[in-house]
């Protein structure tokens, strides 16, 4: 074993850059391995989506970054979820996707009860958790005296991306010991063997073991000098576009605590609320429609939701991509996190989750020879690709389920040569059975089966289930009865007793939580 | 739990009675949580967080210190020599196996006598624990500490009783249910407990809080919110155990 510590670089000073370099310098004693981060002082960063999933928090206590300090420092506000609406019909239907699980998810499927009646004829999410009445009556997750990163209802945040890389930079450096370059990279010094030897930049070479390409969509290190393929999945998810607007708002005005996404005629658009402004844009694919057509959706979007001028005094940012992935992700001694190891559209936020993973997943294996790279190499490579295409089955599942009619958009996207074959399989599957545990088959998949039902059941799945079979025993409807009781006892002390969303943040900032954990 | 047999302490049958001032799990300390006194709140809130949870046949919840994060889990155990790790240790588990029980004596006068269960783990007849009795049958200076230490909780049962109805009626205790993540990754859930719930503290009419101050609430009811950070101490104690 070579008793010098590893170097890793890591190239791209954004969200993903910075995210990384936390998660592994928290992991490793610069003894074993040091950290190098190289950001062009020129190339300005994207922020990858302001929504995070629950792992955020389990994230940030790791890296060792105060709930406190992270909530005023990056604006953020706390996500429970997300709130469809006009996806099924394009009327102004809701529904929810809460973070919380089904109450007794682990030993009762209650999606088998609300199915057949037994739960009452309330929408499915209000069914099965009282998260929904919590979302609902725009309520915190939790009180100020739960501690930090701890919570009564499960959430992730809404985030300032810019702020969180400046805090996650800060941190690293000041406190994990990450070493900061600002440096142009003109090239790539290689071994014989086609490892790269150094980034070489007006600074000088930079050496290291692995490099980690962070760098964006321009992928520079997998994309452009290694030349791995970009596999496009625009043939399943059309949407390679979006125009995004941010919009402030008054102090006093309430926060949302679920992201929005609210349907139009050829994608979607978010809202994502935080402290100080909401950041709202429209999602749409480029084949069936334009910015000039879809600046008007957005317009009235925002005059609709408490923006009566709409889009007037605001400047929309047309953002374009091409929605897909590389064909591998780990190639010679280089990684890419982030956007440029694949984007896809922000439904459902896969992005900063996905980073999350990645490093974790680098952090765990980290290869000590270089003979043990390539074996690492492969199995990240099998894991992310099936992350991947869990992703991308599971947003496909929002449009396959919908049923509009306004436009060739919302029709083309239930066209059975788009739907991966996979998916298709599983809702055949689901049609005479509830999906569970039964399809988990691996722990970390990226959508747990409450998620499938969630969306399925939210947008009006039909499961015709037969007759009543062994699993619900009179026993198990009992217990059904039983816990709905509970998740109705829970909604009621629920709403009496959390703090409305905006008040905990500025109690958490002012205060601070009742304790660290 | 059932209800402890009790006998009344007596210097002859109890002569040779040793009581153990050690804690541990073998001697019935490894308890989740323990009724607390708004006397003591003042030297505990910085150790312990002090909740209100409903005890027994109790109409309203009751002032607790959380020893643990899940049942039958006292945190402060631990291997030094007294077996407890924390600087101040509550009454109730100070006391071991004692009680105060009531006696009518012959004039129909009602008197307190101190009484202990003979079951209790930390009573022996052995060489080891302290004495109760000198060898001229008068109280060793433990018993003294125990008398003085029954009397106090004695004394200080009223006040918290009608500290904990004032808390229920006035509606200042708010639920207090969360899940936490430990280093391991393992989730945990702390159910059945109640906090302070500082909003109405917050908004209670002048006369109200001087009443609440007249009667001597406000100072543990201030202690009670500021145990909470003792949170931190419990997970940090629960990850080094896990």
């Amino acid at each position: 074993m070579n008793p010098s510590p590893q170097h890793i670089v890591i190239l791209g000073g954004g969200t993903a850059g910075w995210l990384t370099a936390g998660i592994l310098a928290a992991e490793f004693d610069t003894s074993t391995v040091t950290v190098t981060l190289v950001e062009s002082p020129t190339v300005p960063t994207i922020g990858v989506g302001e929504g995070t999933w629950p792992s955020m928090r389990s994230t940030l206590l790791k890296i060792g970054l105060s709930e406190r300090a992270f909530i005023e420092q990056c604006s953020a506000a706390l996500k429970q979820g997300t709130q469809f609406k006009s996806w099924l019909h394009g009327n102004g239907e809701t529904y929810y996707h809460p973070f919380t699980l089904p109450h007794g998810f682990a030993e009762v499927n209650l999606a088998d009860h609300w199915n057949r009646g037994h739960l009452g004829d309330q929408p499915f999410a209000c069914s099965v958790t009282p998260q929904f009445a919590v979302c609902e009556a725009g309520l915190a997750p939790k009180q100020l005296s739960v501690p930090e990163y701890a919570f009564t209802l499960n959430y992730g945040y809404h985030l300032d991306a810019g702020k969180f890389a400046t805090m996650l930079s800060s941190h690293a450096t000041e406190q994990l010991g990450v070493r900061h370059v600002l440096a142009d990279v003109s090239g790539v010094a290689s071994h014989d063997n086609g490892d790269i030897a150094s980034l070489i930049t007006d600074q000088g070479p930079i050496e290291g073991d692995l490099f980690i390409d962070c760098s964006g969509f321009r992928s520079v290190l997998l994309g452009e000098h290694y030349g791995v393929p970009f596999v496009s999945q625009k043939h399943i998810l059309f949407n390679d576009s979006a125009l995004a607007v941010q919009v402030p708002y008054e102090p006093s005005t309430d926060i949302a605590t679920t992201t929005k996404s609210t349907a139009h005629h050829a994608g979607w658009i978010w809202d994502i609320g935080l402290q100080h402004r909401r950041g709202v844009g429209a999602v749409f694919s480029s084949d069936h429609a334009s910015a000039d057509t879809i600046e008007p959706s957005l317009d009235a979007y925002l005059r609709e939701t408490g923006h009566p001028s709409g889009l007037a005094e605001l400047e929309p940012r047309l953002i374009q991509f091409d929605p897909g992935y590389r064909k591998s992700f780990w190639h010679k001694n280089c990684v890419a996190v982030g956007l440029s190891a694949g984007f896809i559209e922000p439904l459902e936020a896969s992005a900063l989750v996905l980073v999350e993973l990645s490093a974790r997943s680098i952090a765990q294996q980290f290869p000590r020879t270089r003979q043990q790279m390539d074996t690492v190499a492969q199995r990240f490579n099998t894991e992310f690709l099936q992350r991947w295409e869990q992703i991308i089955e599971f947003l496909k599942l929002h449009y396959v389920l919908s049923k509009r009619e306004d436009s060739a958009y919302w029709r083309e996207h239930r066209d059975a040569a788009s739907v991966p074959s996979k998916l298709a399989e599983k809702l055949a599957d689901w049609r005479h059975r509830c999906p569970w545990h039964l399809d988990e088959r691996r722990v970390d998949e990226m959508f747990p089966s409450a998620s499938y039902q969630y969306v399925l059941y939210g947008m009006n799945f039909e499961s015709e289930l037969g007759d009543e079979n062994r699993r619900l025993s009179s026993r198990d409807r009992e217990r059904a009865l039983m816990l709905k009781d509970e998740i109705d006892a829970q909604s009621s002390r629920y709403l009496q007793h959390l703090p409305r969303h905006r008040s905990l943040i500025s109690d958490a900032i002012a205060q601070g939580f009742a304790a660290t954990t | 739990m059932s209800q402890p047999q009790l006998s009344k302490l007596n210097s002859v049958q109890h002569a040779s009675l040793r009581v153990s001032r050690k804690y541990s799990e073998a001697l019935g300390d490894n308890v989740m949580t323990c009724l607390v006194f708004t006397t003591e709140m003042r030297t505990l809130q910085g150790t312990y967080p002090l909740l209100m949870q409903q005890i027994g046949g109790h109409s309203q919840p009751l002032p607790i210190a959380l020893l643990g994060l899940e049942n039958d889990e006292n945190l402060f155990l631990c291997a030094s020599e007294s077996g407890w790790a924390g600087e101040t240790v509550p009454m109730m588990m100070q006391k071991g196996p004692f009680y105060i029980a009531k006696e009518q004596d012959s004039t129909g006068a009602v008197r307190n006598v101190i009484a202990l269960d003979e079951d209790h783990p930390k009573l022996s007849l052995g060489s080891a624990g302290e004495r109760l009795f000198s060898e001229a049958g008068g109280h060793s200076p433990y018993l003294e500490r125990i008398i003085a230490l029954l009397e106090n909780i004695e004394a200080s049962h009223p006040h918290t009783m009608e500290f904990a109805t004032a808390l229920g009626e006035l509606e200042l205790i708010t639920p207090l249910d969360f899940k936490f993540t430990l280093n391991d990754g393992s989730v945990h859930t702390l159910t059945g407990f109640f906090g302070i719930d500082e909003d109405r503290l917050q908004n209670l009419p002048d006369n109200t809080l001087a009443a609440l101050q007249e009667k001597g609430y406000l100072l543990p009811l201030f202690m009670m919110i500021a145990s909470q950070s003792q949170f931190s101490r419990l997970m940090a104690l629960k990850n080094g155990k896990s």
